[in-house]
């Protein structure tokens, strides 16, 4: 029997015996309600110092992301324009550092000259986006499935987990890129502009249908877990139906290992999108991606490494941010200390 | 990982890559000679087309010579080379009735090679050709070259499963693009096409319906080297070609590796190009270009002796070209791969707005998207620099950096909405990322849309593509402007597929001048191509000229020899030795 | 009987035994049960670990679904009544469950919790539901301030409490109560079964309570059913049973009770050999394989369980005995009572 330590106090007087302490008590405990696994949780991840410099860290990213319009009005200078007349004769920029100045506080890129640190904003914001949309969207697929799966087994977990070994056996690559521009031949014909809005909606479609399955599964094996345990079964035993147990019973013991499973998610995603981008599923030349920014410069490592270093760092930043985040938040939702 | 080491790692990565960048750039280097003139002529002396070959300075025999390459040639069987990888590989285990003496400077010679001579034109009429078959030249296994066996290789082009390499032979002889309906080479195995003969051993004949003035040019290709029927092997004979040069193929592994060593029965004196310096050559293939060019400038062990194929990569220009102490082991020259914004002529049909999208484009930043001037340099003509007879002009003077203020005045007001069909690699991305920001400039709407890369030529030469512009390039078969104006822009041969005349373009004054300027002998025929360029330019601006490829090379230390063909534009391997 | 609250007749479970796909044998759990509670009524369920009393308590809230037999609840028949069907009854018959860390949703407070069988049914108690939890939290004995605190903040016994009041929040008429205090430290036991009689006469709750502890159950139960290998050996008023046992394996059993008050002469009656399997039964009665004073007829005829001369409970042997225990000698192990 732990009890948690802040309430230890207060658990004395219930002991003693209920009424007879309570008229006294009430007044001293109305201070301290009672903290649920989650808020106990939440105070675990506020004293971690590294949860708390890597969430500053995201939260700065996402403000940034957000924010790209107002910076690109304060900045002057927008993603698609070209500054050539500031590279040399092999089109590398002229200057230090690949040409980072009070102008261009990141530098220029080689060839077309386009201003670093402004695309960097813009791609932040795309490849944020993607990421988050995927990872809610695997997240909800990958519930939805999991507890129907994990709780109502028989027939339905079969099939489901059919689906999944389906989808993981299938060609991910091949089939977006099969996939791509025959959606957009549907959609846009031959000569019809194709918005970016498109781009990246099939980014998120392709990722939500092949990104669930683990989510599912993880899903799936706490479910069956819980489902014998005796809490589920009182519930059952008063006649609570499907609705019931699956978001009222199910649910609110499964959200950690989702929580967790999500931030790691994202930062997955960003990658995947950077190496979908390079090979053209996606997002075109004209979207500013990150992904497509770090495996371009990737060539000029020797001749402008200023263009390696700046997307390299910051997406190495996002994701390092990320991963040490999600990890603080695994130990915070650590089970054997909210018992 | 713990967080404190990951981050220290992280930063001192970081430092590294700072420290890298930071020299200044102040922007120097190496420069092409892009107007250099090319000279042309076909040998009349039979001394020029007699071996050997005159020794290389400071060559000595022994060695391996490797040529490093990204992708594998994709035909060795001479009847299917039309690569470039195919058409300088070619000449190392096969020769051809007529060939190039070529200086790598520009000075070019045509030469006979399995002939005593370029060819005589019999009745003067460029109808009636006969060449003189050398005595002397024997294949691998010892057997002599007669004018049987180059006829049969020139037979077997015309069976339609060993297609790939050049049609002109084919056309010419059968007088219709649909050749392979007039004669089938597999029904008549034994026989010849229509209009060749072999009237004995030792002489070759052709008798065209139509002049053909540029035969001697024609056959400098390797559709003419010579095939003993019995060593036909038919598609495979692409793994193991039969040899009639200095070097047979001793091993091919598809895709990975190909090994050429001495053909012992080679004869130096009936060579009037050729060398057989190292014992081996050996192609290596996988590398990126990036990959190449870098261990070749490392120059460790056997990169020594290497040549990267592929062009310097625009990433690694200005290292290379900024580090003096390699500038021995490049090469740098241009070459005639030309390359223009192609316009659909079917879609745009307002010569002003054609005439806009000259003036609009910025060469000058489209060469620094390319790498800079040892990738790219501008062009403003029909024909590349490298065309004997070639002249300077610019019909649409922009200056270096385009001019949209002209063409806007040109469109009058108005905001012309053009698609620009891109394939999906990185550097037809990022050269449309630029014209589409210089078009836009001028008033135009312009819409990329991707198009896949190993699809997009096909794509184009479809009569009924999509797009109103595209990107086009082309490198002639031979520097003569007949091997590019009426190919490029004759709109009678327009069909469904397979168009070398993408711009679709028509004009019937323009065509009456092909056909006149094509009755005319070789050295007549520069001067008027030349002219003709500058009068299609100017009265419909079929097409945006862009840049012109120039080769920039590099090699190890020990490999000699290299020079870049005047004719394709590529490294040509028959000066080749290793140094000590 | 129309005075019966619950009658069980022939109540029966068998679990299939899967070997791969065929069925490689049958667990006769429970093998023809027949019992009846009055309203009211407390009937205890002993026997030892394995036989039988866990899912015969779970088949009376239909938590499990009977192979044979029938329930007969308030003059119904629920044996194989659906979800629907079952829905008005629900609030007439609840269970108890034993551990009192499994059996509450760790994620609600233990108003919610409580709460619980009001909320699945739909059911708004005049007064509103809060009034009515910390009503309930008060009649078990706690604070009833705590309706917001999260089960980790209680004690074993306080969480024992907290089942007891979700089981009868809807007004129950019948409470399966499945060993609620074995779990517990022997100190709570005497306090939470004391609570539990009171308000069982409180509430004029009537009780099926499914214990092991022979002493616990006497404290508590009007009536006892004895259970060996899924069937009922021995049935009757408490007193019949504890001063006057029959069935030698009812003697057995109470001969093993270490209690201060003796209840026959000193010595226990040892019992041959192990548990057989449920999986094959001995043939007859099933206790003959350990009955010191089994006979041929025991294994050739099953033994009804009827009541015989001599006593006014019902008992399953051919050869009752009679009189108080005395010692036996028999060889073998200790009929121990697993705890």
């Amino acid at each position: 029997m732990s009890l948690s330590p802040v309430d230890g106090a207060a658990l004395a007087e219930i002991e003693s015996g209920g009424a007879a302490g309570a008229e006294a008590g009430v007044s001293r405990e109305r201070r301290i309600v009672g903290r649920s696994p989650g808020q106990l949780a939440w105070l675990r991840l506020r004293r971690d110092r590294t949860a708390l410099v890597s969430g500053a860290m995201l939260v700065l990213f996402v403000l940034v992301a957000l924010a790209a319009p107002l910076i690109e009005l304060a900045y002057g200078i927008g993603p698609r324009d070209q500054f050539q007349s500031k590279l040399d004769g092999f089109g590398m920029p002229l200057g230090y550092a690949g040409g980072v100045s009070g102008d261009h506080f990141f530098g220029l890129e080689p060839g077309l000259g386009r201003d670093i640190f402004i695309r960097l904003v813009h791609g932040l914001r795309t490849s944020l986006f993607i990421a988050f949309a995927a990872a809610v969207l695997t997240a909800v697929i990958g519930v939805v499935l999991g507890t129907l799966a994990g709780y109502l087994g028989g027939w339905l977990d079969a099939v489901v987990n059919w689906i999944t070994d389906l989808t993981l056996a299938l060609p991910f690559l091949v089939i977006a890129l099969a996939l791509t521009p025959t959606l957009t031949l549907r959609f846009y014909g031959q000569r019809d502009a194709v918005p970016p809005a498109f781009g990246i909606g099939v980014l998120i479609a392709i990722f939500a249908v092949f990104g669930w399955t683990s989510t599912a599964r993880l899903v799936r094996g706490q479910v069956i877990a819980l489902r014998e345990r005796e809490f589920v079964e009182a519930a059952r035993a008063s006649g609570a139906g499907l609705g019931h147990m699956l978001f009222r019973q199910l649910l609110p013991n499964t959200w950690a290992p989702i929580l967790v499973s999500f931030s790691l998610a994202v930062p997955q995603f960003i990658t995947s999108e950077a190496a979908l981008s390079f090979i053209g599923v996606g997002l075109t030349e004209e979207t500013p991606s990150f992904g497509r920014m770090i495996y371009q410069s990737l060539d000029y490592l020797q001749t402008d490494p200023a263009f390696v270093f700046f997307p390299g760092v910051t997406i190495f930043a996002l994701v390092f941010a990320f991963n040490l985040f999600g990890d603080a938040l695994r130990d915070a939702l650590d089970p054997k200390s909210s018992r | 990982m713990r967080p404190r080491v990951a981050a220290a790692a992280g930063g001192a990565i970081a430092l590294l890559v700072a420290l890298g960048a930071c020299t200044k750039n102040t922007g120097e280097g190496a420069s092409v000679d892009t107007e250099r003139q090319q000279t042309g002529v076909i040998a009349t002396d039979p001394k020029d087309s007699m071996g050997p070959a005159p020794a290389v300075d400071g060559a000595q025999a022994g060695g391996t010579f490797t040529v490093i390459r990204e992708t594998p040639i994709s035909h060795l069987d001479p009847q299917r080379t039309y690569s470039f990888a195919g058409l300088m590989a070619a000449p190392l285990f096969a020769r051809f009735l007529t060939t190039w003496k070529d200086d790598g400077k520009g000075n070019l010679v045509l030469v006979g090679d399995l002939a005593e001579t370029p060819g005589s034109n019999v009745n003067d009429d460029c109808k009636v050709w006969e060449f003189k078959i050398k005595d002397g030249v024997k294949f691998e296994d010892g057997r002599p070259v007669t004018a049987k066996e180059i006829a049969y290789g020139i037979a077997r082009s015309f069976d339609p499963d060993l297609s790939g390499g050049p049609t002109y032979l084919q056309e010419w002889l059968a007088d219709t693009p649909q050749y392979d309906t007039r004669w089938d080479f597999k029904a008549n195995r034994s026989a010849l096409p229509p209009g060749l003969t072999t009237p004995d051993d030792r002489t070759l004949r052709f008798e065209f319906a139509k002049p053909r003035c540029d035969l001697p040019f024609a056959v400098s290709l390797p559709a003419t080297a010579p095939l003993p029927p019995d060593k036909d092997t038919g598609v495979n004979l692409g793994n193991a070609p039969f040899s009639s040069g200095p070097y047979k193929v001793t091993r091919y592994q598809a895709g990975v590796e190909i090994v050429m060593e001495r053909n012992e029965h080679w004869d130096p004196d009936t060579d009037p190009v050729r060398h057989q310096y190292p014992d081996r050559f050996v192609w290596s293939f996988g590398p990126t270009p990036d990959a190449a060019a870098n261990r070749v400038i490392a120059d460790n062990g056997a990169d020594q002796s290497a040549l990267s194929w592929n062009y310097v990569p625009a990433s690694l220009v200005a290292r290379v070209a900024g580090d003096a102490a390699l500038r021995p082991r490049t090469v740098l020259s241009p070459t005639p791969s030309a390359n223009q914004l192609v316009i659909n002529n079917q879609r745009v049909t307002d010569l002003k707005v054609r005439q806009a999208l000259n003036y609009a484009v910025d060469r000058e930043g489209l060469v620094k998207v390319l790498g800079g001037q040892n990738i790219a340099a501008p062009m403003t003509t029909l024909m590349p620099s490298a065309t004997i007879g070639y002249q300077a002009y610019d019909a649409y003077p922009a200056g270096p950096n385009g001019d949209p203020e002209k063409a806007r005045e040109l469109l009058g007001g108005q905001t012309p909405e053009l698609v620009l069909g891109a394939a999906d690699s990185s550097v037809e991305q990022q050269v449309a990322t630029q014209l589409k920001g210089n078009l836009e400039r001028a008033g135009f709407k312009i819409t990329i849309r991707n198009i896949p890369d190993d699809a997009k030529l096909e794509e184009i030469k479809k009569k009924d593509n999509p797009w109103d512009l595209y990107l086009g390039s082309w490198a002639a078969d031979w520097p003569s402007g007949a091997s590019i104006l009426p190919v490029l822009y004759d709109g009678r041969s327009i069909k469904a597929e397979g168009n070398s005349n993408q711009a679709y373009f028509n004009d019937p004054a323009i065509n009456a001048e092909f056909d006149r300027i094509l009755t005319l002998s070789p050295a007549e025929q520069g001067p008027e191509w030349a002219k003709l360029d500058e009068r299609i330019m100017k009265e419909h601006a079929p097409v945006v000229p862009l840049y012109v490829d120039v080769a920039y090379l590099v090699h190890g230390s020990k490999a000699g020899g290299v020079f870049v063909s005047s004719v394709f534009g590529y490294p040509s391997f028959v000066n080749a030795h290793l140094k000590p | 009987m129309s005075e019966s609250l619950l009658r069980v007749r022939g109540l029966t479970k068998h679990f299939p035994v899967r070997g791969g796909l065929r069925r490689a044998g049958l667990v006769r759990a429970v093998d023809g049960l027949d019992f009846a509670v009055r309203a009211g009524e407390t009937l205890g369920l002993v026997g030892e670990s394995g036989c039988g009393k866990t899912t015969t308590g779970r088949m009376l809230v239909r938590l499990l679904e009977p192979t044979g037999g029938s329930i007969e609840f308030a003059g119904r028949d629920i044996t194989h009544a659906g979800r629907r069907e079952l829905r008005p009854l629900r609030s007439d018959l609840q269970i108890i469950f034993q551990d009192p860390y499994a059996s509450l949703n760790p994620r609600h407070t233990v108003g919610r919790i409580i709460a619980m069988p009001l909320e699945v049914n739909g059911i708004t108690p005049p007064g509103g539901t809060n009034a009515r939890v910390r009503e309930l939290m008060e009649l078990v004995g706690l604070n009833p301030e705590h309706y917001n605190r999260y089960p980790h903040e209680f004690s074993g016994g306080q969480r024992q409490r907290v089942g007891i009041a979700r089981a009868l929040a809807p007004g129950p008429r019948l409470v399966v109560a499945d060993e609620p205090v074995s779990a517990l430290d022997v100190s709570i036991q005497a306090q939470v079964v004391n609570l539990l009689r009171d308000l069982q006469r409180e509430l004029g709750l009537a009780f099926v309570f499914i214990a092991h502890d022979l002493a616990v159950v006497r404290h508590f139960c009007q009536r006892v059913a004895v259970m060996y290998l899924g069937r009922i050996v021995e049935i009757g008023d408490r007193d019949d049973i504890y001063e006057r046992p029959q069935h030698p394996y009812t003697r057995a059993l109470l001969s093993a009770v270490p209690d201060v008050t003796r209840l026959g002469p000193a010595g226990r009656i040892r019992l041959s050999g192990d548990v057989p399997t449920p999986l094959d039964p001995p043939s007859g009665c099933r206790f003959r394989s350990r009955c010191p004073a089994a006979r041929d007829r025991c294994a050739a005829e099953e033994p009804a369980l009827v009541r015989r001369d001599g006593g006014n409970q019902a008992i399953a042997c051919h050869f009752p005995e009679s009189g108080p225990l005395g010692a036996m000698p028999a060889n073998g192990t200790d009929a121990e009572v697993p705890a």
